[in-house]
């Protein structure tokens, strides 16, 4: 079955641009999320193998997303999207449990490395 | 003199103790975690120590005794006698809530606490016997685990965090240099070095980390093997002290006793004269006691400098320099704090003398110069603080090179380039993740973070300025203060507010007349002696109601690396010594503040730093 995934970010653009990179390996964009608060229910849904998150959205941030993610699912995967210059939203998304980040704009062969580590994490 | 009466104390008694036993319980779940991380052992040990020594003046005996078993089980795994183990967690957890419980209903008279004793010294049993059984049993190999990242690595910071969190899955973390909040600010240059107890092979840890692309290299070895590194130069420790030192802090503190005795005594008669002597000589004891503490936290420079010239050899020999180091003012003394905070940026400013300024020994030869490059570190004691020297006769920095790349960072634009002065365009170099392309050819791809070193001489209350002359050599001026606990400030008041400005900056403090005050491209300033100063109103900085309607504004002229500004505000108090306090990490990133100070009435008062306001 193939790796299931939940892109979460307010701009279409990026969620177009996150899910070409990885529809092209092989991956399911099982579906996307454009603030928080979406991302949760979604997730609830779905249970993906993996979600991407976006830090800057409205309504709910990606860092409160993780958050509530997390104690709804220990084990959920994350990946945060961040733009340069968020380094301390970063640490915070991580320590409240995302588990990797990868940085826009984007190389493709760095979202699909980060993804696949993510991936093998237990 | 009359007998104590403690019940007086018990509520204090009973609050404080239930603050430590609060604390208590997250170290012994952090414990369960990291078991080996010898600070927290240290700091549960100290609790549970304090809440003994309370529970004795107090009369509690069983909490006494249950705290001393306590005590001792950590001494045993302090000494790595025995090993945390779920039930020894467990147990101290037991202690914590029957402590909790005897301290709220006073018993002294408890079998439960009796036989949770009798457990606590099994375990200690248990692990003497075994002790005797296999003496020679080996400690634990930690490893050393050193991480450079590629230089343009994207916030670095969370880089390093992840892979912390990775790490942490097959192995113990037990010590982090730099610290773990500088690591996950990314305030750090190339690389961290991490201390571990490895659960699983280096070989399948070395695997995971080289698995980030953004990770240059990765150097695991056993801690013995370490010699000399320059990582972690100097170890917290214990400090030794004087005896005399000690019997004299004794004596005073004994004079204080009985001065506050005396005290009591005229309060109960209500002797104005003598009530209003004997504060003053109170006063005059606990000054005392500040120098004679300060003194006791005094140590000479020696001891972080005398590791340096190891560390100049091998960075010299690594790039094929010839230098000849030299050290002056080894005996002057510095706070024992300040001094470990110093040691990193010094190294960095050594390190960054041989790497960019000293020139290889060919081209040195070239240009006239003695093959072997001259190093100086100075230190000179001047007023209430010390001036550490870097200095080299390399090849200076260059101007040009340095705009250039400002341009290409997108620091300055095309048309304000002809306004900068030569200090401007120096000054780039302290922008954060500023590198010369020349550096990068050079010492593969090394970070100047000349940014960190001022930020963290910032934080210990100094500045850094140098100096820099084509071919000639660089100098690099540290000031600092010499204890970082307690400093001189002057008092003002702005609009409610009452700020402290640290006396090392002040220049002066004059009346300005509002008249005088010009407004030139909608920024403020007036001439003082031929000199054009910049005028701020310290009410608008921080955005508070101004309290001042009158015609001259008492102002202080602040200077701070030959910046100077002249602050507006609405009152002089006077000037007086502080005890610094940091900020709570919520206010930490208002970059006016240094820290915070209480007044005299209790009330707290912000501390200027003048850097960023300047």
């Amino acid at each position: 079955m193939a790796v299931s995934i939940l892109i979460v970010d307010d701009a279409i653009f990026m969620r177009k641009m996150i899910a070409d990179i990885l529809r092209k390996e092989g991956y399911e964009i099982c579906g996307e999320a454009e603030n928080g608060i979406e991302a949760i229910k979604k997730y609830k849904e779905l249970h993906p193998n993996l979600v991407t998150m976006d830090i800057i959205m409205p309504d709910m941030s990606g860092i409160d997303a993780v958050q509530e993610i997390v104690d709804y699912d220990t084990e959920a995967k994350i990946l945060m999207v961040s733009a340069m210059g968020q380094q301390s939203l970063v640490v915070e998304a991580i320590q409240k449990g995302a588990k990797d980040y990868v940085i826009k704009p984007f190389q493709p062969s760095r979202v699909l490395e980060a993804v696949e580590r993510v991936l093998k994490t237990k | 003199m009359d007998k104590i009466d403690f019940s007086r104390y018990a509520d204090i008694f009973k609050s404080e103790t239930r603050e430590y036993l609060s604390q208590l319980s997250q170290l012994i779940v952090n414990l369960e975690k990291s078991p080996r991380n010898r600070e927290n052992i240290d700091a549960i040990f100290r609790n549970f120590h304090t809440i003994k020594g309370m529970a004795g003046t107090m009369g509690y005996r069983l909490v006494e005794m249950l705290s001393h078993s306590l005590e001792d089980l950590l001494s045993l795994l302090r000494d790595e006698k025995i090993i945390v183990d779920s039930n020894i967690i467990d147990t101290m957890l037991a202690g914590t809530d029957k402590i909790e419980e005897l301290v709220e209903t006073g018993k002294d008279q408890d079998e439960d606490t009796k036989s949770l004793i009798t457990n606590i010294s099994n375990i200690g049993q248990g692990a003497v016997d075994e002790g005797k059984k296999q003496v020679t049993k080996s400690p634990v190999k930690k490893v050393v685990c050193e991480i450079v990242f590629n230089e343009n690595t994207p916030l670095k910071g969370a880089r390093a965090i992840v892979l912390i969190s990775d790490i942490e899955k097959s192995a113990e973390i037990v010590d982090f240099s730099p610290s773990k909040d500088l690591i996950s600010n990314g305030e750090f240059d190339e690389g961290i070095s991490l201390k571990l107890i490895p659960k699983v092979s280096l070989e399948r840890i070395k695997k995971s980390i080289l698995g980030y692309s953004d990770v240059r290299s990765v150097y695991l070895r056993d801690e013995e093997s370490e010699v000399h590194r320059d990582k972690g130069l100097i170890r917290k420790s214990d400090i030794r002290v004087g005896i005399e030192k000690l019997n004299k802090l004794q004596n005073l503190l004994s004079e204080l006793v009985i001065s506050k005795e005396s005290l009591k005594g005229f309060v109960k008669t209500e002797d104005r004269q003598r009530i209003v002597n004997e504060t003053d000589r109170i006063g005059g004891i606990v000054s005392s006691v500040q120098d004679e503490v300060v003194k006791i936290r005094m140590v000479p420079i020696w001891q972080v400098f005398e590791r340096f010239p190891r560390v100049i050899r091998d960075t010299a020999k690594e790039l094929g320099k010839k230098v000849n180091f030299e050290i002056k003012g080894k005996d002057i003394e510095l706070d024992r704090s300040m001094l470990e905070n110093l040691a990193e940026p010094l190294l960095h400013l050594l390190r960054n003398s041989i790497y960019h300024g000293i020139e290889t020994p060919e081209s040195r030869r070239k240009m006239g110069k003695r093959e072997e490059g001259h190093l100086i570190l100075e230190a000179e004691r001047q007023r209430g603080r010390v001036l550490i020297k870097v200095s080299d006769d390399g090849k200076g920095m260059d101007e040009d090179k340095i705009l250039r790349r400002a341009v290409e960072m997108g620091l300055v634009n095309g048309d304000k380039i002809a306004g900068l002065s030569e200090k401007d365009i120096l000054d780039f170099i302290f922008v954060s993740g500023f590198t010369t392309s020349e550096v990068v050819d050079e010492v593969s791809g090394r970070g100047v973070g000349m940014d960190v070193v001022k930020t963290s001489l910032r934080m210990l209350g100094g500045t850094l300025e140098f100096k820099t002359v084509r071919n000639k050599g660089t100098l690099f001026i540290l000031k600092v203060p010499l204890t970082m606990a307690i400093i001189k400030a002057f008092l003002v008041r702005t609009g409610k507010e009452t700020f402290a400005i640290p006396l090392t900056f002040i220049e002066e403090t004059i009346e300005v007349g509002h008249n005088s005050i010009k407004t030139i491209h909608s920024k403020e300033l007036f001439i003082l002696r031929d000199e054009v100063i910049p005028v701020k109103r310290l009410h608008r900085i921080f955005g508070i109601e101004n309290g001042n309607n009158k015609d001259f504004y008492p102002s202080v002229i602040v200077n701070s690396e030959s910046r100077k500004v002249a602050l507006i505000t609405s009152e002089f108090l006077e000037h007086t010594d502080i005890v610094v306090k940091t900020l709570p990490r919520t206010l930490t990133n208002i970059k006016e503040f240094a820290g915070v100070t209480l007044l005299r009435d209790g009330k707290p008062a912000l501390i200027l730093d003048v850097p960023n306001v300047v």
